[in-house]
């Protein structure tokens, strides 16, 4: 302990705890580790404090709230936006993430009314069907899993999605006729669904062959001529990257393409963890550990980083380009991001819609009439047809030369707009 | 702490700290000294005038430190020949034994500062650990993955109160210190020694002429940098920054460590003094050792001389010649050597010139 009569009384801040020291005469303090203490005391049955009814996360209060008598109970969301708690990838935090959080439970006991209720796999929150207790399943997946850094609470309510779903519905000639009306949207499931965020600074050399355009003078047939020639030169340089908060889905029990379709989450509403916000909500655990995550990110990373590689090239023609990109700076986080999930059927079959509970954007599967595509694919090919067929006659007196490349051109617009009709068509099925 | 702790005033011929030393001065360039009573009425080793005891500041107690001296006085002449036989023109008053002969051994200050800092202190310490990382390489077609594992640093807060002593902190003792330690070298892999006044039997001791409140300001970033090597070591890191320390650095001493060098002097041709300083642990000499251009020109006017007689010799045979052909050798050679001589002319002129040049570029 440092002592001198000169020394003035020190008061270390709030949040900061003593260390042992390895130096005679300098004391050390650093700040107390967060804890999940705080969260803890929270998980569990959430009951309304006044009228006992069940409570859940109210969007427009953006608190616990009951949904009987409207109580809103006192909560600590803090926004961190993208300041959210990051991890680098040690093998302490690889070796935590590996391990889900409460990803193979499936029976819970309802801390509330005692009753035991199933959840489905890979479910984190549940609410019990008995006594209405939004139960949140944090106190024993804390023990050993990771749990998120950070969540984007519920913006948009599901039920007022059901007019924007009607009008979806109704959209598009490729789709059936009846289907407002024979698809019933029975009810929307918040869900909170698990992502990767990962960051990085890329060092990327490259090296490539790039075309410059030289002008030459060549004499031919007794004149002098200035000709364009393209010569290649290898060239090398340096470029960075930033990659922030780049998103990869975390879980495989949602459609993958559809999830893709509504992932622009505005991060900086990101708010610490709390089970408040999950309060209420389902929330699914990630199925797809950190490390394959992060394959996938780095993936689309490396292809950022040659993409920007082959900018900084400023030249339009260049071929042989070889990257080397260096991460440095690997930062990742799981943040539970809110999506509805609904579903309606139509002939028997079960089409998905998936809603980003945050912005409201909309991705879902709808049937095509393929029969229409088949029509409509086959008319794009008649005008160029049509066309040729007329020019055969015109050949005869000197004059089809003309249009039968006009109808050449109109065919491959004719086969380029057919392909754009099925893609169109299939992006609007989503089959997974 | 005042500079009146770190100093203290005598009156001229008062015996200083007990060994038979008084103050003195030089009126020429202005630098005080300790010398052994007896001495005063010497020349000064700038070698413009006589030293005289004087009153003023000397360091409060004996210095604490000295680096004992490693270039003897008979390396002297071995150091300055080399310098000396580089050129055949230099001043006459560049005589070796001469050199040699005013040669004295000086003893350099520097201020040296113990403390205890007593405060709180506020610093980011740095601790290493390992992360896995990637390093993605595509060749044109396809990407390979290339798994490293990096060494990064996790800068984290910390806070606390010390109470630590730190002994011989530097800090220049004389206006000229930075000047004088680019030329001669930084000396700080030599280990000084316990002072003991049998280590410098004639003193000349130079006096410093920087005071403590003066340096403090080049003493307290040393210590702000070592509180934060207290601080990282203390909290077990590898790195620090961020250092900021609030408190005072109490009980503090201003001693003085002694470094050798030797001075000397000679008179140049043009009649100034041009003083010479050879360090007395590395031997790296600075100083004014000047071509003469006296000397070149007399050479000059040699060769020219010659050059001038070959080109009448030249001249005369010439006309010679005209009437005798077999002379013609003669002008032919008289050209040559008048060619010849016209060349050496230059020759000391240049030299003289491209040697001053440098000595004036070296800082003379």
């Amino acid at each position: 302990m440092p002592n001198h009569p000169l020394l003035q009384p020190f008061r270390p801040p709030r949040d900061y705890e003593r260390h042992d020291s390895a130096v005679d005469g300098v004391s050390v303090w650093a700040p107390i580790p967060v804890e999940d203490a705080d969260t803890d005391a929270r998980a569990g049955a959430y009951r309304c404090e006044q009228c006992g009814a069940g409570v859940g996360f109210e969007v427009a209060a953006g608190a616990v709230a009951c949904t009987f008598c409207g109580h809103v109970a006192q909560s600590a969301v803090s926004q961190v936006g993208t300041g959210a708690a990051q991890e680098v990838f040690t093998d302490a935090a690889i070796s935590v993430a590996e391990q889900t959080w409460e990803l193979h439970r499936k029976e819970l006991h309802c801390e509330s009314c005692g009753v035991d209720i199933q959840i489905e796999e890979g479910a984190l929150t549940a609410q019990c069907g008995f006594c209405g207790s939004g139960q949140v399943l944090v106190r024993e997946g804390l023990v050993s899993g990771l749990r998120p850094h950070a969540v984007v609470p519920f913006k948009v309510e599901g039920q007022a999605l059901r007019e924007r779903i009607d009008a979806w519905l109704q959209r598009g000639w490729m789709h059936p006729a009846d289907l407002r009306k024979s698809a019933s949207v029975e009810r929307f499931v918040g869900v909170y669904v698990p992502w990767w965020t990962f960051s990085a600074r890329i060092e990327s050399t490259w090296k490539a062959q790039v075309g410059v355009k030289k002008t030459k003078r060549v004499y031919v047939d007794g004149e002098w001529h200035t000709k364009t020639v393209i010569e290649w030169q290898w060239w090398d340089g340096e470029a960075e990257s930033v990659l922030s908060d780049w998103l990869v889905l975390g879980t495989s029990r949602i459609a993958a393409n559809l999830a893709e379709r509504i992932r622009e989450y505005d991060l900086d509403e990101l708010v610490e963890y709390t089970p408040d916000v999950l309060a209420g909500w389902q929330a699914q655990a990630f199925d797809r550990g950190l490390m394959e995550a992060w394959d996938l990110g780095r993936a689309a990373m490396r292809t950022r980083a040659r993409a920007d590689c082959r900018r900084a090239i400023h030249k339009d023609k260049v071929r042989h380009l070889s990257v080397t990109a260096d991460f440095e700076e690997e930062r990742w986080r799981y943040v539970l991001l809110p999506v509805h999930l609904t579903a309606y059927a139509y002939n028997g079959e079960t089409f998905h819609v998936l809603v980003n509970g945050q912005t409201g954007a909309l991705a879902g599967q709808k049937p095509v009439v393929w029969s229409r595509i088949t029509i409509a694919s086959v008319a794009c090919f008649v005008p160029g047809l049509l066309l040729g067929l007329i020019s055969l006659p015109l050949m005869l007196v000197g004059v089809g030369f003309i249009t039968i490349f006009i109808a050449l051109l109109l065919l491959i617009a004719g086969g380029l707009g057919a392909m754009w009709l099925v893609k169109t068509a299939r992006d609007a099925e989503a089959r997974p | 702490m005042t500079a009146s702790q770190g100093v203290l005033a005598v009156e001229a011929g008062e015996p200083v700290w007990g060994f038979g030393w008084i103050r003195v001065s030089c009126g020429a360039c202005d630098r005080a000294w300790l010398v052994l009573r007896g001495h005063e009425g010497e020349a000064c080793p700038c070698g413009e005038a006589k030293v005289e005891a004087s009153s003023g500041e000397i360091p409060r107690v004996p210095p604490e430190h000295l680096v004992p001296a490693i270039v003897a006085r008979e390396d002297l002449a071995k150091r300055l020949k080399e310098q000396v036989r580089r050129s055949w023109l230099l001043d006459r008053g560049l005589s070796i034994p001469d050199l040699v002969g005013r040669a004295r051994l000086t003893w350099w200050p520097r201020w040296q500062l113990d403390a205890t800092a007593v405060g709180h202190y506020t610093a980011e310490v740095g601790y290493d650990y390992e992360a896995r990382s990637h390093v993605e390489r595509y060749d044109g077609a396809a990407w390979t993955t290339e798994e490293k594992v990096d060494i990064r640093v996790d800068w984290q807060p910390r806070t606390g109160e010390i109470v630590r002593r730190l002994d011989d902190v530097p800090a220049p003792a004389l206006a000229e210190d930075a000047l004088w330690r680019e030329r001669l070298g930084d000396v700080s892999r030599f280990e000084p020694v316990d002072f003991a006044p049998q280590q410098v039997p004639d003193a000349w001791i130079e006096l410093p002429d920087l005071l403590p409140d003066e340096v403090w300001h080049r003493a307290e970033p040393a210590f702000r940098a070592w509180v934060g090597r207290m601080a990282q070591e203390a909290a077990g890191g590898q790195h620090v920054r961020e250092v900021h320390f609030v408190g005072r650095y109490a009980e503090s001493m201003w001693t003085v460590c002694l470094r050798p060098v030797w001075r000397t002097w000679y008179i140049g041709s043009d009649g100034k003094v041009r003083r010479i300083v050879i360090d007395g642990l590395t031997g790296q000499q600075h100083g004014a050792l000047r071509a003469s251009w006296t000397r070149a020109l007399v050479w000059a006017g040699l060769f020219g001389s010659v050059a001038a007689v070959a080109t009448l010799v030249m001249v005369i045979t010439l006309v010679a010649a005209i009437f005798l052909p077999p002379l013609l050798a003669l002008p032919i050679l008289a050209a040559l050597v008048a060619i010849f001589a016209t060349i050496l002319a230059f020759l000391p002129v240049l030299q003289v010139w491209s040697w001053n040049a440098r000595a004036l570029g070296a800082g003379e």
